[in-house]
């Protein structure tokens, strides 16, 4: 059980890795706000939970968190029969290693740069 | 991953931090190649300087403006019509370069005068144009000419006429990337905010990062439009400098390039509350899931949908027409900076081929993580090669095409890779489906074209054949495939004009029904009504 | 804030004079001061921080590059809170310290930090404006206020007419003027005089006459301003007495800068009356 969760969340990892742009920014803080905002709508989305982005920055994340629950659903339809508390875990998943590969684990050295 | 030292490159130690190797189940915590660090004495790095950077890549493409470079006359080689970011306006920025031709006794005594002489004469020869961008190079920037100071007298002289300063001379930063970081943040600070555009609909956008290579721009802008979205400017292919002063007007910025691009988004972000897309404008379903990006943004998905239907059904057959004859071919993708992500995966699922390497010139470590992120297990990633270790991986990768600059795509002859322009095309534009189809074709034609197999004979050795006569680039490809391949009928090869340019700037207000019931006015009438 | 840049011949005594004169306006008026050393040597801060600092703004570009280089790893604070920074630059006879002072300003103004908080701050300048990198300083929207150090030798004399020279062409650029000369006393004859003759030639004033004492130079041993040495000092006062006019002065020219006849005759005519 849990080797297919460790499975799942590398195939849902790996889909973000090639398609988006969005976990990328050039400095972490960025990119933990860019990871924090759209996998949590992600999530939501995928939950069938309705989300209301307060303003356009908020909407800006909205956009690409459906974008991505929608590829979500079509390459990987295990995903429709999960549960609530499933996807919520699995979803958790996806966000620790996404930041362990764009922030904690990058080697990236210009992420702490402070200025642009 | 692991690094990757080169054969050639073992007396430059360094260089072994520059080059990676995509291993299977690695991910980029296990290695990245080291990136925008000066170039190792004795490594002879494809790169261009700063001033390059900020003049000759983001700079120029600003359509209507004079661009002149207050340096030594050297400082303009190779940029009188040499680029291929075209505008609509005949091309003014490409037609004519200037230089303020510094000589020694200007260093010795400064050249302000100077200066201050080319620009009254730059704009008494052009009196249509009335905006001007002064470029510092590396002799101006070290006798600390006040370029800003003599730009200022101007615009108080000429009262109808704007300048904008650059200062950043060729030392400036380990490449050119450095004068993308030193022009974008000098554009914000200096001229956004200092025009207020005339808004035309509800749904405004600056198109970021975006150089209208062989009109790459006007095909994107032709897609917003038929969206009803006002292009509000684009930095800098085919925008125009008043355009561009009023970007901080605009509801979303829709990014395509990095780095400096970036840098110019997220201030414009924290500066004036614009939020950044990031967007890709090459391959049918990162385009696809870009322009329903912007369309979801402002809740008008369905008019993306609408192109995405209408423009899959006429290319999709001729894409997938190449796809069956790239099927396997390896290349290497090898530019600049953000072509290396924006192409590695998906020239290979859209288009069949293996990227056996990636390479940036100039880029970051951050265009390397998506780049690496991107590319297939047992890619070859390469930041800032010299021509060596290039030569090297061809030797060792053989790969069937290169795409790259014209620096190594000239070395890469000698050795009888084929390889295309990835900075400046060969047919382009590449961007749009159209678009992804034509570079599809120029992959094809560059591997097929039997003049490569001529050029494998050494006339000096081998037997010439007699025999073999004719040879075309479609017996070639079509050799091994099969006749369900060969002459599927669902599939065709390229049906677009030689130039699709024309009808996009022949359009008319007609051809944009959304841009026109989307005039706020209208809007408004029908909100009293 | 006022920013203001000191030039002077070289060896006349800008860094002891800033550095005292920024001391006395901190511990004695509680102005919030920044000086900033333009002169490749990074000793025009020492008096301030009680010895010279270890790492200069060139220093951190050259090893870590532009991007590296933020406000706390570059200011030090201290003697009465003053923020001190150096640029730095090449070793004598090699590279472009004009250059240095450039790309040194254009860093700090990009990190901001010159803060709004400040009452002062100081550009202190190497000897002379011998190139535009040791102008820049004085361009648009950075120092607004110039004074010049001299004293009664001819040379000193020489060296801020030329000064003046570089004035005149900034000041119609970027509206900077000429907030007076300081004469740092070194005992010759008709001193005093003699300033105010050519200030008032060149059509400025002599804010303040500093005596020479050798307190100065026991402090500057101690790696202190005089003020923090021994505030009860007489010099201590007099810097305090320059700080104070410096505070109220309102007497900004753009100068008008002799002709080297007319200079030559005023040396003489002072040089001659031994």
């Amino acid at each position: 059980m849990e080797s297919l969760m460790k499975d799942r969340i590398e195939q849902l990892v790996n889909y973000i890795m090639k398609h988006c742009l969005w976990q990328f920014h050039s400095r972490t803080w960025d990119r933990e706000r860019q990871n924090r905002e759209i996998l949590t709508k992600t999530l939501e989305i995928l939950c069938d939970e309705s989300v209301m982005p307060e303003d356009r920055l908020d909407r800006c994340h909205w956009v690409d968190a459906v974008v991505l629950a929608e590829s979500y659903r079509k390459h990987y339809p295990w995903i429709n029969n999960l549960s609530t508390v499933e996807i919520t875990s699995l979803m958790k998943g996806v966000h620790a290693r996404i930041d362990f590969l764009t922030i904690t684990g990058s080697l990236n050295l210009e992420l702490t740069d402070e200025h642009y | 991953m692991a690094y990757h030292e080169f054969d050639c490159s073992t007396c430059i130690p360094e260089r072994k931090k520059h080059a990676v190797l995509k291993g299977p189940e690695e991910t980029l915590a296990d290695a990245l190649p080291a990136g925008y660090l000066s170039t190792i004495p004795g490594s002879i790095s494809e790169r261009g300087c700063a001033y390059c950077g900020a003049k000759h890549v983001i700079g120029t493409p600003m359509k209507d403006v004079i661009h002149i470079s207050h340096g030594p006359v050297g400082c303009t080689y190779d940029t009188w019509q040499t680029k291929r970011y075209i505008s609509d306006n005949d091309n003014f920025q490409l037609k004519y370069t200037f230089a303020t031709d510094m000589k020694e006794k200007h260093v010795i005594f400064g050249a302000e005068k100077l200066l201050k002489q080319n620009i009254l004469e730059a704009f008494k020869a052009f009196p249509n144009i009335k905006r001007m961008s002064i470029y510092q190079t590396c002799a101006s920037a070290l006798i600390g000419d006040d370029i800003s100071a003599i730009a200022q007298e101007v615009m108080e002289e000429l009262p109808d006429v704007d300048i904008f300063v650059c200062n950043s001379p060729g030392f400036r930063g380990p490449s050119q990337s450095g004068g993308h970081h030193t022009i974008c943040i000098a554009w914000l600070n200096d001229k956004v905010g200092t025009v207020e555009p005339k808004i035309t609909s509800d749904y405004v956008i600056n198109y970021v990062g975006e150089y209208n290579i062989q009109g790459d721009q006007e095909v994107m802008q032709d897609y917003f439009k038929r969206m009803g979205i006002q292009v509000l400017s684009t930095f800098t292919g085919n925008g125009s400098y008043d355009d561009l002063r009023a970007m901080h007007r605009a509801h979303l910025n829709v990014l395509e390039c990095a780095r400096s691009s970036e840098y110019l988004c997220n201030e414009l972000r924290v500066r004036y509350g614009i939020p950044r897309l990031d967007i890709d404008g090459f391959g049918f379903e990162p385009l696809s899931a870009s322009l329903r990006k912007v369309g979801l943004f402002f809740g008008i998905e369905d008019r993306a949908e609408e192109i995405i239907r209408e423009e899959t059904a006429r290319w999709k057959p001729e894409l997938d027409w190449y796809k069956e004859r790239l099927h396997g071919k390896k290349v290497c993708l090898w530019p600049g900076g953000s072509k290396l992500w924006h192409w590695a995966h998906v020239i290979h699922e859209e288009m069949g081929v293996e990227v056996v390497s990636v390479y940036t010139k100039f880029g970051h470590q951050g265009d390397m993580e998506k780049g690496i992120s991107r590319a297939e297990e047992g890619a070859l990633a390469i930041d800032d090669p010299n021509e060596l270790e290039s030569l090297e991986a061809m030797y060792k990768l053989k790969p069937d095409c290169i795409f790259t600059g014209k620096r190594p795509g000239e070395f890469a002859k000698k050795i009888r890779v084929p390889y295309l322009n990835a900075h400046g095309y060969h047919n382009g534009p590449w961007k749009g489906f159209e678009g992804w189809v034509r570079f599809a074709r120029d992959i094809y034609n560059a591997i097929y074209s039997p003049v490569h197999q001529l050029a494998m004979v050494d006339i000096s050795k081998d037997e010439i054949p007699t025999d073999r006569g004719f040879v075309t680039r479609r017996m070639l490809s079509d050799k091994n495939l099969g006749e369900e391949v060969r002459n599927a009928p669902g599939l065709r090869q390229y049906t677009g004009k030689f130039d699709l340019i024309p009808d996009l700037r022949n359009k008319t207000a007609k051809d944009y029904p959304y841009l026109r019931q989307d005039a706020p006015e209208e809007l408004e009438q029908q909100e009293t009504a | 804030m006022r920013k203001i840049a000191i030039y002077g011949k070289g060896g006349i005594g800008k860094s002891t004079t800033t550095q005292n004169t920024a001391a006395a306006l901190a511990h004695f008026y509680g102005q919030k001061v920044f000086i900033h050393g333009c002169d490749p040597k990074a000793d025009s801060t020492r008096l301030i921080l009680g010895g010279k600092t270890q790492m200069t703004l060139m220093d951190m570009l050259r090893e870590q590059g532009a991007e590296k280089v933020t406000n706390d790893k570059v200011i030090r604070k201290g003697f009465a809170g003053i923020q001190c920074v150096e640029s730095g630059g090449p070793e004598p006879g090699v590279g472009c310290a004009g250059r240095g002072v450039i790309t040194a300003i254009d860093l700090m103004e990009r990190n901001k930090a010159y803060t709004d908080d400040l009452d002062f701050v100081f550009f202190d300048v190497l000897g002379d404006v011998v190139c535009g990198g040791f102008a820049m300083p004085i361009r648009d929207g950075k120092a607004q206020e110039v004074y010049i150090v001299v004293s009664g030798e001819m040379m000193a004399v020489y060296a801020a007419n030329n000064i003046c020279k570089g004035l005149v062409k900034y000041a119609k650029q970027s509206g900077v003027r000429l907030g007076g000369v300081i004469c740092n006393s070194r005992k010759v004859d008709r001193e005093r005089e003699f300033i105010d003759e050519f200030t008032a030639a060149i059509g400025t004033h002599m804010i303040h006459f500093v005596p020479r004492d050798n307190i100065v130079q026991k402090a500057e041993f101690n790696k202190k301003t005089v003020t923090e040495y021994d505030e009860t000092q007489q010099q201590a006062k007099e810097y305090g007495e320059l700080g104070h006019k410096i505070i109220e002065n309102k007497n900004f020219v753009i100068p008008r800068p002799l002709t080297m006849d007319q200079l030559e005759s005023m040396v003489v005519k002072y040089g001659l009356s031994d």
